[in-house]
């Protein structure tokens, strides 16, 4: 993996990953899909993951939206392409189309709207009779995982046919409304256990400012999606 | 459907108010929450006038009732959305028996609904029908719609305007539950009279699509009454076209499976009122194809609409708005970003050069305005889907931050499916990098690639990539945005003594170009203002039973002037002091001058491939 840049220690690390910028690392392409039913905020999570932007008002997304993010993690490029789908009725019959061959699924949910939680998994059922026939029988940790469970999590998972095997990552959205929330962190925790997912609760909207909590809670989704699609994909 | 209505008790010498849209009775609100269950008529709407009124308009005089509609209810379709909407739980029947309504009288009126504002005044109602056979029966309808209607649009009003009981009205039930429309304004009372123009869009079985103010829950009673009457209308095979009580104009549009219904006191006349509810119709098919629609209603004919349609309020609300500030609805028309012709055909060659075979339209679209457009030979694009297309950019802002795939009907290219359209800025930053500070910043300069092909997006998302790098090679990128820094051209520029403001159709391209807007039309006022004038030469000179070929007004704030020919049409302002002739010459002198700049400001050569 990542040839071309020399190894070295980890304090030389920094100089590598500018060395990788300059053109001397593989880039590796991580493809992840955002599911959900609409107005959950998967389009606002995007945003402020991708651009770190938050504006209230914006309109439904239609069709699919497609997004790329480069990042360097770990002394290897990463080009993260994000398929955000419209949460409508009417395009459920095409997101088959954005989840083949997606390395990744984040499944948004509203945590102040059961509805959406319960849509969640109809997805799910959807989603692994469609793209893989065989069922996923190892372990996944869930909310409780941690950096260092991660390269456990994908060497279970590499054993399997990882082209065929969508990581699927619980996400609850708009927890800065945790007073009107509908469905509980326990609930969502072991219903991802259940289906092998990640949990996250996030909010899109809460700035740092305001609620570190919510901040830091974005920024360990992040972190815990990007290594782990990276490593994922480090393989493919 | 709809084969027994009955009118009861017509209260001899009862008049209709026209005001009485403003007033309501304060049982209008119980009947909204009348329980789903019941379709025994449990409240009536008085129409009853307050103030000037006087007594005359006490009485209520007519029930129109309309048991048989009860048809139209099917309890297994109603489970799922009948849990959304308790309350409103599609009781056309119920909700348009309840509504008792005071009769004008049922004369006969003349067949056009040219009836004068003067005698709409005097509370009388005339209805525009398509045979003369039946326009006794029509008028009896629409007199009784015009009472109906009336009370149950401004219902939710009473809150404000008559009724005292506004804090003690029920909380409608309907909110909370649903799923598929998010409304927040709920609660609030809503002041229907203040509104100048109101679009309703319902299905053939009288349940609520769209409302452009207010919520579509707490329109059941009134969506009731408008289906019952266009569907009485029908039964006589017949088409209900529009209503005039008071100053307010109702016109209806019956497509298909839905009804769309135009209530305005705009003073815009029937004809336009009718092309906006085709251009709103539209909207729908171009969101649902007309396959879809139909097919939708075939399988359930109670289905709700609103859980389709979901997601696209913004884009019909945007619409609505648009079609009252840009003449291109009217028109017909579009507009194009001056561009010297050169930077134009270079920019078209780019969109063309190495196309992927499937590709149908590419087009460039900066801020209302097109650039270009490039399309095979065989197959033109209507302006109106254009237009459609201009609406969907401009009222998304969801486009801004991606390249979308989007599927999207074009109604006059192909009602029955759905094309692809790749839709992305070119001068927005689309590749970010998370080690590289975050540039912000929306574009202007929007691209459309669209395709039959639904699997074509990366290979369009390729040729995105190759069009930019060609447009930065040939600076064509920075041609468009000094086009859009500069402003748009003055009527300084065009220097004809006189003339305020114009606008000008090139029929034979669908363009149109109008200079900026200046004083006296600095005001959001003037400026309707003036945009209803344009609106009403252009009526007067397509009007069906009287077209003209020259329309010239001398008024009190200023002189209008409108001239078609075979080649153009042309609407002019000049300051009120102008002589007809006077107006002719500087005419004259305009089309000189348009016709010198007519390759900047018009697209004259397609881009054909």
């Amino acid at each position: 993996m990542a040839s071309g840049s020399p190894s070295g220690a980890a304090q030389q690390q920094q100089q590598q990953q500018q060395q990788q910028q300059q053109g001397g690392g593989r880039a590796l392409e991580a493809k992840v899909v955002i599911l959900g039913s609409q107005g959950v905020g998967k389009t606002s999570l995007v945003l402020r993951y991708v651009q770190g932007t938050y504006a209230a008002d914006i309109t439904s997304t239609i069709g699919a939206s497609f997004m790329t993010r480069k990042m360097t993690v770990d002394r290897c490029q990463v080009r993260m392409q994000i398929w955000d789908t419209a949460g409508q009725e009417r395009f459920r019959s095409m997101a088959p189309m954005y989840y083949r061959g997606a390395n990744a699924a984040l499944l948004v949910y509203d945590i102040t709207d059961e509805q959406t939680f319960d849509d969640i998994k109809s997805w799910v059922k959807g989603e692994r009779s469609n793209t893989s026939e065989r069922p996923l029988d190892f372990e996944m940790p869930c909310s409780h995982c941690t950096l260092s469970s991660i390269p456990l999590l994908v060497a279970i998972e590499l054993q399997h046919n990882v082209d065929s095997d969508i990581v699927l990552v619980l996400v609850g959205n708009k927890s800065d409304m945790a007073s009107q929330r509908k469905v509980s962190g326990e609930t969502a925790a072991i219903y991802a256990e259940e289906i092998n997912a990640l949990f996250f609760e996030t909010s899109a909207k809460a700035d740092s400012g305001r609620s570190r909590v919510f901040k830091s809670s974005l920024i360990a989704f992040c972190s815990h999606a990007q290594l782990f699609v990276l490593l994922l994909t480090n393989v493919l | 459907m709809a084969s027994e209505i009955e009118f009861l008790g017509e209260a001899p010498g009862s008049h209709y108010s026209g005001d009485a849209l403003l007033l309501a009775d304060e049982e209008a609100d119980d009947s909204v929450s009348v329980s789903g269950g019941s379709s025994t008529p449990t409240s009536q709407l008085l129409a009853g006038g307050v103030g000037s009124a006087g007594p005359d308009t006490d009485a209520v005089a007519s029930a129109l009732q309309a048991g048989d509609l009860e048809a139209d209810r099917d309890d297994d379709d109603d489970d799922d959305d009948g849990a959304a909407n308790p309350s409103s739980s599609s009781q056309p029947a119920a909700t348009g028996g309840t509504a008792a309504a005071t009769a004008a009288s049922p004369a006969r009126r003349p067949r056009l609904a040219s009836t004068s504002l003067k005698e709409a005044l005097r509370a009388e109602a005339s209805v525009s029908s398509r045979s003369g056979a039946s326009a006794a029966n029509a008028n009896a309808a629409a007199s009784s719609a015009t009472a109906g209607l009336a009370p149950a649009a401004s219902s939710p009003a009473s809150n404000n305007s008559a009724s005292s009981t506004a804090s003690d009205k029920p909380a409608p039930q309907a909110a909370h539950q649903s799923d598929s429309v998010v409304e927040s304004a709920e609660d609030i009372p809503f002041n229907w009279a203040a509104d100048e123009k109101h679009i309703f869009i319902l299905s053939n079985a009288g349940k609520p699509i769209y409302s452009r103010y207010g919520s579509e829950d707490r329109l059941v009673t009134m969506m009731g009454v408008i289906q019952a009457l266009v569907s009485f209308v029908q039964d006589k095979n017949d088409t209900l076209r529009s209503i005039i009580a008071g100053d307010y104009r109702f016109v209806f549009l019956s497509k298909g499976p839905i009804i769309l219904v135009a209530v305005a006191r705009t003073g815009e006349s029937e004809m336009h009122l009718s092309s906006q509810l085709h251009i709103v119709y539209n909207q729908i098919i171009s969101v649902l194809t007309h396959t879809q629609l139909t097919s939708i209603f075939e399988q359930r004919r109670n289905y709700d609409l609103r859980r389709m349609l979901a997601g696209t309020e913004k884009f019909f609300d945007s619409l609505i708005t648009l079609v009252d500030s840009d003449p291109s609805f009217f028109l017909t028309a579009v507009r194009c970003l001056p561009l010297a012709p050169t930077i134009r055909n270079t920019i078209g060659q780019t969109l063309q050069q190495n196309r992927p075979a499937d590709l149908l339209f590419a087009m460039m679209i900066a801020e209302k305005q097109l650039v270009t457009l490039v399309r095979p030979k065989k197959y033109p694009l209507h302006p109106s889907d254009l237009l459609l297309i201009f609406n969907l950019v401009n009222a998304s802002t969801s486009f801004s931050a991606a390249e979308s795939w989007i599927p999207l009907c074009l109604p006059k290219f192909n009602n029955r499916g759905f094309l692809h359209a790749h839709v992305s800025y070119l001068d927005a930053d689309l590749e970010t990098d998370a080690d590289a500070p975050a540039r912000s910043g929306s574009g202007r300069v929007c691209l459309l690639l669209i395709t039959t092909n639904k699997d074509l997006f990366f290979v369009l998302s390729e040729f995105r990539k190759q069009i930019l790098q060609s447009l930065q090679a040939t600076q064509s990128m920075e041609a468009i945005q000094d086009a859009l820094d500069r402003e748009n051209y003055r009527i300084a520029h065009v220097d004809i003594a006189g003339l305020r403001h114009f606008i000008y159709k090139s029929k034979n391209t669908s363009q149109f170009t109008q200079p900026e807007l200046e004083a006296p039309y600095t005001t959001p006022e003037e400026r309707q203002r003036l945009f209803r004038q344009y609106q009403h030469v252009h009526s007067a000179i397509h009007s069906t039973a009287r077209p003209l070929k020259i329309y010239f007004n001398n008024g009190s704030k200023e002189a209008m002037l409108g001239w078609i020919t075979t080649n153009f049409e042309l609407y002019a302002t000049f300051g009120p002091l102008v002589t007809k002739s006077g107006a002719i010459a500087a005419v004259n002198r305009l089309l000189q001058w348009i016709k010198h700049e007519e390759d900047k400001l018009f697209i004259l050569n397609a881009q054909v491939f």
